[in-house]
């Protein structure tokens, strides 16, 4: 049994919903119960992975994919890259019941949770803003014995004062918010960690606010869309078609774990698409694969 | 013994009875819509400030409205002006009356949505 830490950054907005709001947005995206964090259910990212994989298959063989899933609930697996499909994903249906050789799928797919969130900066254009709870979240799912202390209300901790893009006089400008920051050696591990998938740039936007105010960000300051429908006969607004939708804005940095319970040849794509309105631009997602030394 | 959401709809519920049959109840309707999301994407300062400088009737109850809900939930007890009290609060503090008004905002919104008539005179 293997497990594997991916890091998946939104690069344009995600909408991953949650049906219908009585809220103020009309189309909220999924948040978790008990911290109200925006997270990518593993339903979601499976699906949309299934999907892709799929789509290779049907393009390799010359079917469409609708007959590539229809050979799969039937158990047809005798092709290499049907049986390797099985087993990522596993088979319903018939192909589960006759003594098929898959049943459930071999890796289990995590839920994905927010570990950086986006919020505008008054200098370097946005921060990547952070919490001790996602922090120690992040580590405690990697298997790492470290830890962040809490961060006073009103104050942020960052990596290098003297070397950060957000910082004005060693203070913070985030939305209408001011922050002091402070040097914390702290998140020197943490920092390491990510810089590969950040790169250079965006992990000098780094900084780690208190629990609350994270999640004041993440619950404040997603993006909402008004969006409306055109009457094709008169080119206005039709009668009641104004909805807003909500998203998890791009730059969002989320970590889920594959687990691997046989060894099969499988990792994500790079980049691929999730959640909602694909075909109008969002949930385009890179993916990359976190080596974390024990 | 009451839930806070109990508190909370029944005093939205008196509020929108209150206009439900003046002259102005289409326009604060349409006001009442808008509330929360202008809220949440401008702050409550910004929109309370705004909603002031309409000089409307529609508005003008709006404000007392949401005046009368902080006095209910003991969040404010002078006598000072809406604005002057929400730029003198600590800013945690501010953002927890945001978050309240604007629980209270949707639940005005949602009560005007069922009881008063869209004659589609608002702006």
């Amino acid at each position: 049994m293997q497990k594997e830490i991916y890091l998946l950054k939104t690069i344009t907005p995600l909408h991953i919903g949650a049906g219908q709001g009585l809220g103020h947005v009309d189309l909220p995206v999924v948040r978790e119960v008990h911290t109200n964090f925006p997270y990518i259910p593993g339903t979601s990212l499976k699906g949309a992975l299934r999907n892709w994989e799929i789509n290779q298959v049907a393009m390799t063989i010359g079917e469409k994919p609708s007959q590539v899933e229809e050979k799969l609930t039937k158990g047809e697996l005798k092709d290499e890259s049907m049986l390797r499909l099985a087993k990522i994903f596993g088979v319903a249906g018939e192909g589960a019941e006759e003594g098929g050789e898959v049943g459930a799928g071999k890796v289990l797919f995590s839920d994905g949770f927010i570990l950086l969130f986006p919020v505008k900066s008054a200098k370097g254009i946005f921060s990547l803003t952070t919490c001790p709870y996602a922090i120690n979240r992040f580590f405690e799912f990697v298997g790492l014995d470290q830890r962040i202390k809490e961060v006073q209300e009103g104050k942020v901790k960052v990596l290098d004062t003297k070397d950060h893009k957000n910082l004005i006089n060693g203070k913070l400008l985030l939305e209408e918010f001011i922050f002091e920051a402070e040097d914390s050696q702290e998140l020197k591990g943490f920092v390491e960690l990510l810089k590969g998938f950040l790169g250079e740039e965006n992990i000098k936007r780094l900084v780690c606010v208190s629990d609350t105010d994270f999640t004041d960000f993440v619950s404040n300051y997603t993006e909402v869309q008004t969006h409306i429908k055109i009457d094709l006969d008169t080119g206005t607004v039709k009668e009641k078609a104004l909805w807003t939708e909500e998203y998890v804005p791009a730059e969002s940095v989320f970590v889920f774990g594959l687990t691997f319970l046989e060894d099969i040849e499988y990792s994500p794509p790079s980049t691929f698409h999730l959640g909602g309105d694909i075909t109008t631009g969002k949930g385009f997602v890179k993916v990359q694969r976190l080596e974390v030394q024990r | 013994m009451k839930s806070k959401v109990q508190e909370v709809a029944k005093l939205a519920y008196e509020c929108v009875m209150q206009v439900k049959d003046k002259d102005f109840a289409s326009k604060y309707l349409s006001y009442a819509r808008k509330l929360p999301s202008m809220i949440t994407h401008n702050g409550l300062l910004v929109t309370v400030a705004f909603a002031k400088a309409k000089k409307e009737q529609a508005w003008k109850t709006l404000l007392e409205h949401i005046e009368s809900f902080l006095r209910k939930e003991g969040i404010k007890k002078d006598k000072k002006d809406l604005i002057e009290f929400l730029s003198d609060c600590e800013v945690q503090e501010y953002r927890l009356i945001t978050k309240r008004v604007l629980g209270f905002s949707i639940w005005l919104k949602r009560i005007a949505e069922g009881e008063i008539k869209d004659e589609g005179k608002g702006d």
